[in-house]
């Protein structure tokens, strides 16, 4: 196979071009999760030649999850989803290294897992894994995407360490709660899960392509077709970043 | 003084309008109006509130004819 057939059409977009086709191949990107954004967000990374991917989740599929996480079938169930993405990711692109992790991320794992990575797409199902990778990515000066979906609405941030608002800047009390929208009260429709990927993609690509840094917060509601962009500055004394 | 107040995205509307007028006491503070509101308790530090175009803390003072947008973070993936 001719590698740069593969990615012909895309770099005849001029932003991207040959020579952010090859900035892409030389990233090493970190994924955490592989459920409905992950497998939607691996999916896109993985087609558009990112060279290397790190796949972090320790759930198994479900038959639930069938309706919105893209790289599942119904022969994964019970499978590993890490490594049940990773195999089917191989197929898409066999020309880019894809490794799995069937493990959950933690403080204490944080810095071997993601070591060489030039950014980490957050594709995680609840905010307590959200500020651990907030206060890792700080510690280590990683650039990071949170995405965020729930019901027929999403939210994509990138944050870069000391440089735009953190997570913590947004969310300075970070108080667990247990009835929490999410998709276990609230549901989802898949197709907001794959707009939020795309979205967080698209940062992604700009991000290593040009080092464009995306200031704003953007929403979208797949139901009501609305979006809004929110600009989103550091706070003052935040307790993460302590702009 | 009265206020527009618009709901974005997932976050629950209660009793109100996606768009609603509220009509508050002077010098009412953004945490003390969404006390007011139908949301959780516990909730409420997850809420971004942009006031006429700006992201403004909670601890910010409302006036007459200010527009709010209120986005809750959405945590599942």
């Amino acid at each position: 196979m001719q590698p740069l057939a593969r990615y012909e059409k895309q770099t005849l977009f001029r932003p991207i071009g040959m020579a952010g086709q090859k900035k892409l191949a030389n990233s090493r990107v970190c994924i955490v999760g592989s459920g409905a954004l992950g497998s939607n967000i691996a999916n896109l990374l993985a087609r558009a030649g990112f060279g290397s991917l790190l796949l972090i989740d320790n759930d198994r599929v479900e038959l639930s999850n069938l309706q919105r996480q893209m790289l599942f079938d119904e022969t994964d169930i019970g499978k590993s989803k890490a490594q049940c993405a990773a195999a089917k990711l191989s197929l898409i692109n066999s020309e880019i290294s894809i490794e799995a992790f069937n493990e959950r991320l933690s403080h204490d794992n944080f810095a071997d897992l993601v070591k060489g990575c030039d950014l980490l797409l957050d594709a995680t199902d609840n905010f307590a894994t959200r500020f651990m990778i907030n206060d890792q990515a700080l510690k280590l000066n990683l650039p990071w995407i949170y995405s965020g979906v729930t019901a027929s609405s999403g939210q994509s941030m990138f944050i870069q360490p000391f440089n735009t608002a953190c997570l913590r800047c947004l969310i300075p009390d970070d108080e667990m709660v247990d009835n929490f929208p999410g998709v276990h009260n609230s549901g989802i429709i898949g197709s907001i899960v794959t707009i939020i990927a795309s979205i967080s993609v698209s940062m992604a690509m700009r991000f290593l392509v040009e080092k464009h840094i995306e200031r704003d917060v953007l929403c979208f509601d797949a139901w009501e077709l609305s979006c809004h962009r929110i600009p989103m500055e550091r706070t003052p004394g935040c307790p993460g970043c302590r702009a | 003084m009265k206020i527009k107040v618009e709901f974005v995205g997932a976050i629950n509307t209660g009793p109100y309008q996606k768009e609603q007028d509220f009509e508050l006491k002077d010098k009412t503070s953004i945490r003390s109006f969404l006390e007011t509101l139908h949301f959780d308790r516990s909730h409420l530090s997850y809420i971004q509130v942009v006031k006429n175009g700006t992201r403004s803390a909670h601890t910010e003072t409302l006036k007459n004819g200010d527009k709010l947008e209120l986005m809750l973070m959405v945590g599942g993936g």
